[in-house]
Formats: C-alpha cells, sequence, structure tokens
C-alpha cells in the first residue's frame, strides 16, 4: 500500500462515500467521526473531515482500502 | 469528652427510600464504626472546625459548643444517601468531611443533579424551616460525615441565635445565586442548539457548497430562523452576530455561509469542541 493518499478519495465528500461504500461508516465511528446522518456531511470532503477530526488521512484511506479489500473477499 | 461522645453517638444512617417514580433501588445502608473516620477526636477540634463553617461564622466558642452538643455525627461510605426526596424531613445537616450530591429524578426516572455539597456546606436545611419532606436526595460520592440535628433543634437554634440565622439566610441567597447562574446557562444553551439545529436543517435541504464553506441556497432572514425555533429576533441575531464574530457564520442580509460547519454541528449535537 502506497503511504501517498489516493487524492480522488480525499476529495470525495462524506456523504458520496457512505453513498457507495455503506460500510465506511464502521470506519468513520472508529475514529468518534460523527459524520453518519450529520447535515454537513454532503459537502466536505474526507481530506477535510480529517483535518477537523485530528485523524491522518493516509491512515483514514488506508483503513478504507483494507475494509473494501476484505469485503469484496467475503463476497467472492 | 464532648468530642468522645459524638463520636459514640453516631446516629443510624437514613433509611434509603424508594426513588419516586423509578425503579426502585437496591442499597443497603452501612452502620460504620465512626471513630475511623475524620471527625476530630476532641471537643476543642470540633468547635474549632465548626467555627470555619460558613453557618456558625462569628460565633463565640462558648455559644458553638452546646450547639455542636445538639449534633449526631453521621458518616456514609460512598454512594450511599443520607436522605431521599419526598422523605420527612426530619433532619437538618452540615458536612464536615467527603462530598454529596443533591439529585432529584425525573418523572421518567432519570437522575437530574442539582449540585454538590462539600465541606462546611449545610444542606437538609428545609425541616428548619417548615418543610416536611425533602425536595432533593443527598447521595454521598466520597465517604462522608456530617453533622445532624433534628428539625426542631435546629428550629429552636434559628430562633434563639441570630447570627446562625443570617448566616443561613446567606447560604441560601447563595445557592440561589448559583441556581439563577445555571437556569439562566440551561436556558441560553438550549436556544443556541435550537438555532444551531435549524442552520444545519436548512443546509441539508439547501445547501451549496463554496470555496469558503456552505451557503444557504436561498434568502434566510433572521426573522425566518426565529419563527423555525419557536424563540425572538432578538435572541437569533444576538446568537448569529456572536457566531460571526467566532467565524463560525459569514455572509450578509438574508444571505447564511457557514465558514466552520463542523463547529455549528458541535454547538447542535452538542459535540466536544475539537
Amino acid at each position: 500500500m502506497s503511504l501517498v493518499p489516493d487524492m480522488n478519495y480525499a476529495d470525495e465528500t462524506v456523504a458520496a462515500l457512505l453513498a457507495r461504500e455503506p460500510g465506511a461508516a464502521r470506519v468513520l465511528l472508529d475514529h468518534g467521526m460523527q459524520c453518519v446522518g450529520c447535515a454537513i456531511a454532503p459537502f466536505e470532503t474526507l481530506a477535510e473531515v480529517c483535518l477537523i477530526y485530528e485523524v491522518s488521512l493516509v491512515q483514514f484511506i488506508g483503513e478504507l482500502r483494507d475494509r473494501g479489500a476484505s469485503d469484496e473477499r467475503e463476497t467472492t | 469528652m464532648l468530642g468522645h461522645n459524638l463520636i459514640t453517638r453516631a446516629a443510624t444512617p437514613v433509611r434509603r427510600a424508594q426513588p419516586v417514580g423509578g425503579a426502585p433501588r437496591v442499597r443497603h445502608v452501612i452502620h460504620l464504626n465512626v471513630q475511623s473516620m475524620a471527625v476530630p477526636h476532641d471537643a476543642t477540634a470540633l468547635v474549632r472546625q465548626l467555627a470555619t463553617v460558613p453557618l456558625f461564622k462569628g460565633l463565640a466558642p462558648d455559644i458553638l459548643r452546646p450547639i455542636i452538643a445538639l449534633a449526631h455525627p453521621t458518616s456514609m461510605p460512598a454512594g450511599m444517601f443520607f436522605f431521599s426526596e419526598g422523605d420527612p424531613a426530619e433532619r437538618f445537616f452540615v458536612l464536615t468531611s467527603g462530598r454529596a450530591k443533591l439529585t432529584q429524578l425525573t418523572p421518567e426516572g432519570h437522575q437530574v443533579v442539582l449540585g454538590h455539597v462539600g465541606p462546611g456546606d449545610v444542606f437538609g436545611g428545609v425541616g428548619a424551616f417548615g418543610d416536611p419532606r425533602y425536595p432533593v436526595s443527598a447521595e454521598t460520592v466520597e465517604p462522608s460525615i456530617a453533622l445532624a440535628w433534628t428539625s426542631g433543634t435546629m428550629q429552636h437554634v434559628l430562633e434563639t441565635h441570630p447570627t446562625v440565622a443570617i448566616n443561613a439566610v446567606r447560604f441560601i441567597a447563595e445557592r440561589l445565586h448559583d441556581l439563577q447562574r445555571r437556569y439562566r446557562q440551561l436556558m441560553t444553551e438550549r436556544v443556541e442548539r435550537r438555532v444551531a439545529r435549524a442552520l444545519l436543517r436548512l443546509v441539508r435541504d439547501a445547501g451549496r457548497r463554496l470555496a469558503t464553506g456552505v451557503e444557504i441556497d436561498f434568502p434566510v432572514s433572521r426573522q425566518d430562523i426565529a419563527e423555525m425555533t419557536g424563540t425572538t429576533l432578538y435572541t437569533v441575531s444576538r446568537l448569529m452576530s456572536s457566531w460571526e464574530e467566532r467565524g463560525i457564520l459569514g455572509g450578509g442580509r438574508q444571505r447564511i455561509v457557514l465558514l466552520k460547519p463542523h463547529a455549528l454541528v458541535a454547538i447542535a449535537e452538542d459535540l466536544p469542541p475539537s
């Protein structure tokens, strides 16, 4: 895994992420991020919420990727 | 001698009544050996300690001594009740060590903490002023010792020693001030949250992303917000102006931009500030 965050991911809004990948809610909750159901979720990008909650964007995106990978394994 | 009497005459802790409207809680009152606790073992030390208690401020030791002789020391481990809401207000307490919280139960059974008492504080005073029942419960949060007088005894003390009566009024006035301050905070915080939520509702339905933040994409006046939240234009103006000063909101006439959307969410949802 690259240590450079995937910029496509970083600029995606939280609402778009959750619409595409509802399981991402788990990663948000694990970091104490109150984004699920938030009125601001359609307007804030992952890079912005990581800044607000003082979470490393690299680590956060890494966790999203790991999660996606494990989901894929489960479905195949 | 007096101190020794006080210690051996340890009063029975108040029985725990069932909370009004809530599930009965099982709490066993433990009878403690008061000698192991922090009541001074000689009368002089006790008089000296109680002379610093606001209720007895200004009393000469020879006046204080017989008053103290009428008291029953009551000691409690943490989590026990000196008295419960609704119990007959039979005793008047001065906490000499430890800490207790004064609570009420809501009709839904939730406990609300109304205040704390520490060493030197008076509690359970209503009986001496004629109220038949305690309006609150007094629960220890750490091992505590209180001196207790029967309400009749304390009423007599208040009648015969104006200094004590004036001290009691002063103490009650301070508590009233404290409650008024907390009431004001509660009222303003509630309105603040309502207004923040209203702005977020508008953002949810009509938000538009700008480079600087999130705009509510139609004209919204402060009067509109006041009507959405059941408060006054004055209150909305005051809140929104303070949020503008803090850099949370921007915009202009009938135009609202959330410059720090998360700060507003934190207000609306009572999140810890990040």
